[in-house]
């Protein structure tokens, strides 16, 4: 193998390290370590909100009035 | 609903981001042939990556079985099986589920597809292409590898594409916050190509000299579990556990370090695979140290996924999703922990050589990422088709099928390999290599057994896959799984 591919690989690799410390950087400036709670709750919506159960074996799921009424009116706001 | 912005301006970094957050219907919408095309084709390489797997784990206590026809030899089937379930099943599945969470985590709609649907395309072709060549006889001899040299430019110019649009798509985010799972499949789609790539030139384009070439092979293929497919995983099952129970994380503060610990220590662990190898000392005791550091992001994470589906068992029983992602999430604290232990010195002595790395490659790659995809799978259909799952019989057989027949697997090979293990390290007791050899095979058919009953659940998902696709949506359906159809879509 040639020194030349040496050379390639280990500047790829430097990149690579280079890249995740910009990304750790990135990621303080950019507030990911700040408001945390807020983060964890970026995957609810108004479409499909926090405390409602969103998944059930077909044909099994509760009966409706299990169901917070505040999913029902909130719907697709 | 495509977009406005044209290819050129999308890969622009200048393009500034104008539209609004898109409605999840509508994300959902977008990638729904993206999805179904790779979910698809993954579960056809599964049905293919289970029959080479079968076939190749009757031969060990079997050997004459099929063994008259070369391209049914063990060298052969048992490298189809890996090399079709890494990259047509597991890689496929992954990309599959990654575009979907990425879109929906962006609150972007998926722009230019048509690139995807072409990558996805080449790149099955290429597994399939390769796949052939290994029957054929053309593999390469290197580990993970196998592919021969003339598919694999097609397989990287194809994930590379793959790669490029999954940062694509998290460039044009809507969202104010950027989820943990988002950092993990940043990373996966990041570092896949550098993994692939460089290990091609040093292993097969400008081949390295000697025990450098083992290190690289061993470098790679630890990687592409660790920093491809468990990030994959993770970044599954962070989103469906919170997502599916309607709570957050337990805490967030701890998926961030377990996410930086991760991509910290990782790369350095694969060289545990040579201890005691003709490498230099230093090097493996490096690997030793990394094993064990991995120790750190996976308590953190076992602590968070454990503890938020604490209190809600009866909900996880009830959703076929967490069944199987919460059945993942176990068994990668199990794995993982097995697998830093396995990396010690002392016990890595008694395993290495016998059949219990095999079942701890198992225990990592199936129960492990391929539960969590199968958990995956179950929440995405029915949204991206807008219909019920046909049947929960198949389901139960789904699940009791792969989660009985996986943990058989790995308690058999453990167990047996472990035996074999001592064995092999006491020739005053066991002087002879055929009847420690003979002693391995009750575990081996119990291992074909395993097999058996994985291949019966698997043939139930295709069936149900299969089903969904084809039935059609009924009037009278109410929306079970999809418990808030949009006004605009109610059935």
């Amino acid at each position: 193998m040639s020194w030349f591919a040496y050379g390639l690989l280990a500047l790829i690799g430097l990149l690579m390290s280079v890249s995740a410390i910009y990304a750790f950087f990135w990621a303080q400036k950019t507030g990911e370590f700040k408001d945390l709670d807020a983060q964890a709750r970026s995957i609810f919506d108004p479409s499909e909100p926090e405390g409602v159960v969103s998944d059930f074996f077909p044909g099994r799921q509760p009966r409706p009035a299990a169901r917070p009424q505040h999913a029902v009116a909130s719907k697709h706001s | 609903m495509s977009s406005a912005t044209s290819l050129a301006a999308a890969i622009d970094p200048r393009t500034r981001m104008s539209q609004e957050r898109a409605e999840l219907h509508q994300i959902d919408a977008s990638t729904r042939v993206l999805a179904l095309i790779f979910l698809g084709t993954s579960a056809a390489w599964l049905l293919l990556g289970t029959l080479f797997g079968l076939i190749s784990s009757w031969k060990m206590h079997n050997p004459e079985f099929l063994s008259t026809h070369e391209w049914l030899t063990f060298g052969r089937v048992r490298t189809a099986h890996l090399n079709t379930i890494i990259y047509g099943w597991a890689t496929n599945a992954g990309i599959g589920v990654s575009f979907w969470l990425m879109a929906r985590l962006s609150r972007t709609l998926l722009r230019h597809a048509g690139i995807l649907y072409v990558s996805g395309a080449a790149w099955n072709l290429a597994v399939l292409i390769g796949t052939f060549g290994i029957l054929r006889g053309d593999g390469q001899p290197v580990e993970w590898l196998e592919f021969p040299r003339y598919v694999t430019p097609l397989l990287f110019v194809s994930y590379a594409l793959i790669g490029v649009w999954g940062i694509v798509t998290f460039r044009f985010r809507r969202g104010e916050h950027t989820y943990v799972s988002q950092w993990y499949l940043l990373a996966a789609l990041f570092w896949f190509p550098w993994l692939y790539s460089v290990a091609q030139i040093m292993l097969v384009f400008a081949p390295t000299i000697g025990v450098i070439q083992a290190l690289t092979n061993w470098w790679f293929a630890h990687n592409v579990l660790g920093l491809w497919f468990t990030p994959i995983g993770i970044a599954a099952a962070y989103y469906f556990i919170p997502k599916v129970l309607g709570k957050p994380i337990h805490s967030y503060h701890l998926s961030v370090v377990g996410f930086w610990a991760l991509a910290f220590f990782y790369n350095w662990a694969g060289v545990h695979h040579l201890i005691g190898g003709p490498i230099p000392v230093w090097v493996q005791s490096a690997g030793i140290v990394a094993s064990l550091m991995m120790v750190i992001p996976v308590i953190v994470t076992a602590i968070n996924h454990h503890l938020t589906v604490v209190g809600c068992f009866q909900q996880v029983w009830n959703s076929p999703t967490l069944r199987f992602i919460v059945f993942g999430a176990m068994n990668y604290t199990l794995a993982s922990l097995a697998g830093s232990a396995m990396a010690l010195r002392s016990v890595n002595s008694v395993t290495h050589f016998t059949h219990a790395t095999v079942g701890h490659a198992h225990h990592g790659m199936y129960a492990f990422f391929t539960m969590v995809m199968f958990g995956s799978v179950y929440y995405m259909l029915p949204r991206l088709l807008r219909k019920e799952w046909p049947s929960a019989f198949l389901i139960n057989v789904h699940f009791w099928g792969t989660a009985a027949g996986i943990a058989l697997y790995v308690v058999a090979l453990s167990v047996g390999g472990w035996i074999q293990g001592t064995q092999m390290l006491d020739p005053k007791n066991h002087p002879d290599f055929l009847q420690i050899m003979r002693d391995t095979q009750p575990w081996l058919l119990a291992r074909s057994i395993a097999g058996i009953m994985m291949a019966v659940g698997h043939i139930a998902f295709v069936f149900s896959f299969v089903w969904i696709l084809l039935k059609k949506r009924s009037a009278t359906e109410t929306d079970p799984t999809l418990f808030n159809t949009p006004p605009a879509l109610k059935i």
